[in-house]
């Protein structure tokens, strides 16, 4: 009986021992969690977080392994930058939450938003890089100092944009041609005489497979709150020639440049395409007319054997403005690095963070660092010179298309620097362009609604979501 | 003696409570200390990673009377539960009985080919669903060329909330079969016998015999279905994100867009307070009602 008993209470010392310990925090020395960050000894590792993407995750730490060979010294210790995925689930956004809420934050990251970085600024969780050496000598080594005064939040700099696609139009080669058009259209005349032809010659385009013009399933769902970088914001850049929607608690919006953006989705009419289709771009007929530009797929699509350019099967073409001469502002979709301020990240690891990415984007490595990435990637990186740089020169050759992203790149402005970002983008689908969606796909093309109740529906529930005046 | 009676009961209580330490460590640390701090964060307007919070009171639950989104979430919870219950209930039934008239050489097989939706990820489901609901999937093709029906499946609030449905309805059906199965299996063949020389067969038998005595089962199988009704998430978040007009959007959507996407960790909280609120409340009414019934039938 005694031993029973004792064996009961053994199992369940045993047992709870167990269970506690996994809620104990990692002892020194351990590699996981922010242990890894702490700097010991003479040794100082520093943690940076890659997107949840193997490709990006491959070249930082093929950056990093570089970096760590040259024996860099911080305060006489030695510095080792590791490499990680960030966590992916729920999202990149939460995961960076949870880190630093749990104090297991990297010391820098990639991957993140100007809005992200909006709202980790005014959570005082990352530096301003603006008189940083190693910033000042990237943004001069990139000639980015342009584009630099878009990424500004609240006249600061946090953020060093790495990457950015150009959201403008991708076309249908084929059905362009077969409607009688030999360059891609730029002004929303041109947008109006295809879609005039579209409707002229619809028994034409369906014996070519193409059943609508845009394909754009997004246009209804109004949760998709990021869908609107791409079928708002980027029409809308280019229709109201930059004027930005939020600035400084205010919403800035130009009320007639969103009407008009909604109405030239409007002019689509029944064709829109809103229905989700499979491989749109890479089955064997494509059977759309035009969609947003896809910059992250010229490998799929190269993959898929589509060429590019106008006798090729699809082209991409500029934004599309209200009168020729105006500039074809675009959305950029972008993102870069942070160095992040926690109290779990101790100066030398701050340092060391600083030190790598001085090394990356010194003026000896940046150009061969942004060519990498060019190549890794396909994705062109923030700078000033990517069509006349010779380093670049190879990558275009191999994917022409790049030509021409680079050269909309130009003209590409990122999200707002707003914490609200996701309700003010939210409320635009949900009270303006979801519902004028609805009534304008029941039209015939060229017949859009008025948008003007909407619009102002949306301007109203955009001041309330983010609370602007 | 009684002296003798009293350590040991006191050994003896001493032991049960040792013997329960892991499990009252395990709901104080996974259940009590997260509720706690849930009702500490509901009452904040606080992101998670300022510095900065400040305390709003119930100001976090008050704004959801406002938030339509809130609203759907609240109503969706009701109208998910009658569809879901009855459905889960009636195929589940219905393939307990059919397995139970199974030889029993393949009866265990076939359970567990019923089984096997539960085990499937939610997201591989709701994938192939996406495709088979696309635009220029073989089963569109199908409707438009021969009976020219173009649906759009997931922009019709009440085609996407059936979809959702019919996917958990298919998922759960066969787990909750079993459970039935087990209590058709255990109902003795005398009673059996003895109904079917009373004359009772067939439906009759159904429910005048089986239904009855399986009923402490269909109680707890009921109680799980709604409970289920109110923790959708995977399917929606995958395949209609709340939509169309909020159509289709649970609390756990909710939850998950309010913390996660728009960084408002408190009023997220106070979703999270509600939806168990009414779950609590929900499930409280279902078995008071299930156990009156079983009262009535003397189970």
């Amino acid at each position: 009986m005694i031993r029973k008993r004792a064996e009961a209470v053994l199992v369940t010392g045993a047992l709870l021992v167990g269970m506690l310990s996994g809620c104990s925090k990692p002892a020194s020395g351990s590699a996981s969690g922010s242990a890894s960050q702490k700097a010991a000894g003479s040794s100082v590792t520093v943690k940076f977080w890659s997107a949840p993407q193997k490709v990006q995750y491959n070249f930082w730490v093929s950056k990093a392994k570089a970096f760590n060979a040259t024996n860099p010294k911080i305060n006489g210790k030695n510095v080792t930058v590791k490499v990680q995925e960030m966590p992916e689930s729920p999202s990149s956004e939460a995961g960076i939450q949870n880190a630093i809420v749990t104090g297991t934050v990297p010391a820098a990251s990639e991957n993140i938003s100007r809005s992200f970085a909006a709202t980790l600024a005014n959570s005082n969780a990352l530096y301003n890089i603006e008189n940083d050496k190693w910033y000042q000598t990237a943004v001069a080594e990139k000639k980015a100092g342009d584009t630099m005064k878009e990424w500004a939040i609240g006249s600061k700099q946090y953020v060093l944009p790495e990457y950015v696609n150009p959201m403008t139009w991708q076309w249908n080669s084929k059905a362009l041609k077969a409607l009688g058009f030999s360059k891609v259209p730029e002004t929303m005349d041109d947008l109006k005489a295809v879609l005039k032809a579209f409707t002229a010659n619809k028994a034409k385009m369906q014996a070519l497979g193409v059943t609508h013009t845009l394909y754009r399933p997004a246009l209804l769902r109004s949760d998709q709150w990021w869908e609107r970088w791409y079928d708002f914001q980027g029409i809308y850049m280019a229709l109201s020639q930059k004027t930005s929607w939020v600035e400084k608690g205010k919403l800035t919006l130009d009320r007639q440049g969103t009407i008009d953006t909604f109405q030239m989705l409007g002019n689509f009419g029944n064709t829109i395409q809103t229905n989700e289709v499979t491989d749109v771009w890479t089955s064997k007929t494509i059977p759309i007319l035009m969609s947003t530009s896809l910059p992250w797929d010229i490998q799929t699509m190269q993959a898929a054997g589509k060429k590019y350019g106008l006798d090729g099967d699809y082209i991409f073409g500029p934004s599309l403005v209200k009168k020729a001469g105006d500039t074809p502002y675009n959305f950029g979709d972008s993102k870069g690095i942070v160095l992040y301020k926690n109290s779990s990240i101790s100066n030398d690891q701050h340092q060391g963070a600083v030190a790598f990415l001085q090394w990356m984007y010194s003026d000896k490595n940046c150009d061969q660092t942004d060519a990498d990435w060019l190549a890794a990637t396909t994705m062109l990186p923030v700078r000033g010179d990517t069509l006349k740089n010779s380093l670049f020169a190879p990558m275009m050759k191999k994917y022409p298309e790049l030509k021409d992203l680079a050269g909309y790149s130009v003209y590409s402005i990122p999200c707002m620097a707003s914490e609200k970002m996701t309700d003010i983008q939210t409320s635009l689908g949900e009270s303006g362009l979801v519902p004028y969606i609805q009534k304008s796909t029941k039209q015939e093309p060229l017949h859009a609604p008025d948008a003007s109740a909407d619009v102002d529906n949306a301007i109203r529930a955009m001041k309330s979501a983010g609370s602007l005046s | 003696m009684a002296e003798k009676i009293s350590q040991k009961s006191r050994r003896d209580n001493a032991a049960g409570w040792l013997l329960n330490i892991p499990y009252l460590a395990y709901t104080l640390v996974f259940f009590l200390i997260p509720l706690v701090w849930a009702i500490w964060l509901s009452t904040m307007d606080w992101n998670m990673m300022s510095p900065d919070k400040t305390f709003v009171g119930f100001k976090n639950f008050t704004d959801l009377l406002h938030n339509s989104k809130a609203i759907a979430a609240f109503v969706n919870g009701f109208r998910y539960l009658i569809p879901i219950v009855i459905l889960c209930f009636i195929f589940g039934l219905l393939l307990a009985l059919l397995i139970s008239a199974l030889p029993e050489k393949i009866k265990g097989i076939v359970a567990v080919l019923f089984f096997i939706p539960y085990l499937t990820s939610g997201v591989a489901t709701s994938v192939v669903i996406r495709f088979f609901f696309s635009y220029n999937s073989a089963f569109n093709i199908f409707l438009r060329n021969r009976l020219h029906w173009d649906i759009a499946w997931f922009q019709n609030p009440t085609t996407a909330f059936w979809i959702i449905v019919g996917i958990i309805v298919w998922k759960m059906s066969g787990y909750y079969a079993l459970f039935l199965l087990a209590a058709i299996e255990g109902i003795s063949p005398d009673v059996s016998e003895a109904a079917a020389l009373d004359g009772s067969v067939g439906f009759h038998r159904l429910i005048h015999i089986t239904l009855p005595m399986i009923l402490p089962t269909l109680t707890t199988v009921i109680v799980l279905a709604a409970g289920l009704a109110f923790g959708i998430y995977t399917e929606p978040y995958l395949l209609t994100g709340g939509g169309p007009n909020n159509a289709t959007t649970t609390w756990l959507l909710e939850i998950y867009n309010t913390s996660f996407t728009s960084f408002k960790s408190g009023s997220g909280a106070a979703m999270a307070i509600i939806n168990a609120l009414q779950i609590f409340v929900i499930i409280q009414l279902i078995t008071w009602l299930m156990n009156k019934l079983n009262k009535k039938y003397g189970v």
